[in-house]
């Protein structure tokens, strides 16, 4: 054997369960705190051995929203509705940063908060560039319209950030399979890719890749595809449909459950399909699972 | 199991190449795919040694071609042994197409690329970086890890940072994908001009990434211009650092008047340079 076939700067080989500390950001308007999400980004973070680090968007720069809005979110955060809205405002976000803070320290989760004034996009892009997650609640917004889900922020924030954005699932009990959208382009790929990076842990978990009209990509191209994916996850499973490519993935994301779905590109419209206003549409199902989107 | 391409050209075998993709296997636990490219259009020999107007022309090119092929052969066993030898999971890939395009597509569905900064796929010698590492460069799927012509063992990590998302990324993917190497002392390289200095540098929100990917990182500021000042900083380093780079790709205006970092660093032949984008 040769010298450089030795193991080798006192490194320990095999990276399988080495795992790097990330950083995993928790995305929330200030005025508009969500703590039901809170059992699936804990469960982000354990997995990922992380903190949570909490981004209040606080808006203070560009405020569209009307007074009364603001009463509104001041009464949900359980505060009595006596002050100037300026002031009321700012004693909000002060309370739902303290009422986050709690539930952390309750569910045992350790949490750094962060507050960001500016202009939410803006401000969200930026921290994204230096973070390795978003956990973005999918009706997050800071128009004073009513909107239908995703909202017209959450599509700015998935199609701008830096790196991967997950939409949070509304309710949470465990993660039981791993579901990959494969279209054979770049984008479908490099989001398979990063979801692999951030969590090389799940991969003794059920996996199931579904793709729309796979003769699209070539027989080459899709046994190279196989080859990747079988070296990183051992439970595998390839679904496919025929057909219009949005009814034949909802079709085949339709009855999944305890799934985290993943995206490319194709995701970013199809989101937006899916989720489109009307709600008598029982595609909406799918959103009630989280969605992994990375974009390159 | 990641799976990482190691480029070889079966007429120019390059030891470093299969040095460092054993090492990597071992290390990473990584299954090793050898690609050989053997493009039809290239040969050992120049067209006029194939040419001659003897009656026996046609016997004569076919040997030539035969040695060829036998090199080729002798290259593929060289790599399956020694994967052999070091127990790790190899695949071998031939390919007969033209070598680029194919070793393009060959990057989507792989991890990492380790590839020979000296590499020309031609039997011409190039001044590096060579077309070959050019294009692939600048078309790649996956991050590359450009190699030295001499096996050294990687002990230390310089990052060299200038600020830019594509920077960052290259830190993000070599932290997900080497996580064995980031227990190794690790310093992270900035370069301004005097009152320049770059104020992402200092954020909080980048001080906040790294304490958190690589706690135990020192960061080194350099005073000039930025490709005279680092390789001269690095020069004064051991030979045994791994360089960390972001961007290859720019815009094609500061290509024409100035060379890339990369590039620059890729021509010392001194280090292996880890070497990713996004686009």
């Amino acid at each position: 054997m040769n010298s450089w076939c030795q193991p080798f700067n006192g490194l320990t080989p095999l990276s399988e369960n080495l795992i790097v500390m990330k950083k995993i950001l928790y995305v929330t308007d200030a005025l508009d705190l969500h703590l039901d999400n809170l059992d699936f980004a804990g469960y982000i973070c354990e997995l990922a051995q992380s903190k949570l680090l909490a981004v209040f968007l606080e808006n203070d720069e560009s405020e569209m929203r009307t007074d009364s809005m603001i009463r509104t979110a001041a009464v949900n955060a359980g505060l009595n509705v006596t002050e100037e809205p300026l002031s009321l405002k700012q004693h909000t976000c002060d309370t739902n940063i303290q009422r986050f803070k709690t539930a952390c320290e309750s569910k045992g989760i350790d949490c750094v908060v962060h507050r960001d004034r500016g202009n939410p996009l803006s401000e969200l892009i930026l921290e994204s560039r230096y973070a390795d997650l978003l956990l973005l609640n999918v009706s997050t917004t800071f128009s004073p319209n009513n909107e239908g889900t995703p909202t017209d922020f959450v599509k700015d924030v998935m199609s701008n950030a830096e790196c991967p954005v997950m939409l949070m699932p509304a309710s949470f009990n465990g993660i039981g399979e791993i579901v990959f959208t494969y279209d054979g382009k770049p984008s479908s790929i490099h989001a398979i890719k990063q979801f692999t990076y951030l969590f090389p842990q799940l991969n003794e978990l059920k996996t199931v890749v579904v793709s729309v009209n796979p003769e699209e990509v070539s027989p080459e191209e899709r046994y190279k595809f196989r080859e990747w994916m079988h070296a990183h996850y051992n439970y595998l499973d390839f679904l496919s449909s025929e057909g219009n490519v949005k009814m034949g993935l909802v079709e085949l994301l339709f009855d999944r459950d305890k799934s985290i779905v993943v995206m490319g590109a194709y995701g970013r419209s199809m989101i937006s399909n899916f989720l489109s206003p009307s709600h008598a549409n029982p595609v909406i199902k799918v959103i009630s699972q989280a969605v992994f989107i990375a974009h390159n | 199991m990641k799976k990482i391409l190691a480029v070889f050209d079966g007429l120019k075998f390059s030891d470093s190449t299969l040095q460092y993709a054993v090492k990597m296997g071992i290390q990473h636990n990584a299954m090793i795919t050898g690609v050989f490219l053997e493009d039809m259009t290239y040969s050992s020999r120049g067209i006029y040694q194939l040419y001659s107007e003897k009656e026996y022309a046609v016997d004569n090119v076919k040997h030539l071609v035969e040695e060829d092929r036998h090199e080729r052969d002798a290259a593929v066993d060289r790599f399956e042994n020694a994967c052999k030898d070091a127990s790790i999971a190899y695949m071998v890939h031939r390919d007969k197409q033209l070598a680029v395009r194919d070793l393009l597509k060959e990057s989507r569905y792989a991890d990492l690329l380790l590839l020979d900064a000296s590499e020309s796929m031609n039997r011409y010698t190039e001044e590096s970086p060579t077309h070959f590492v050019r294009e692939i460069l600048e078309g790649t799927r996956c991050p590359v890890l450009l190699l030295p012509r001499h096996f050294t063992d990687i002990r230390r990590v310089f990052w060299l940072h200038d600020g830019s998302p594509v920077s960052i990324y290259a830190f993000k993917m070599f932290n997900y994908l080497l996580p064995v190497l980031n227990v190794l002392p690790m310093e992270i390289i900035t370069a301004h001009f005097p009152g320049r200095e770059d104020e992402t540098v200092n954020s909080v929100l980048f001080k906040e990434l790294v304490s958190l990917h690589t706690p135990h990182a020192g960061f080194i500021s350099l005073i000039g211009q930025p490709d005279v000042e680092i390789p001269l900083f690095l020069r004064k380093q051991d030979k045994e650092s791994l360089l960390i780079l972001g961007a290859y790709q720019r815009n094609v205006f500061s290509m024409l008047f100035k060379p890339s970092m990369a590039d620059v660093l890729v021509r010392e032949h001194q280090w292996p340079l880890f070497i990713a984008h996004n686009k």
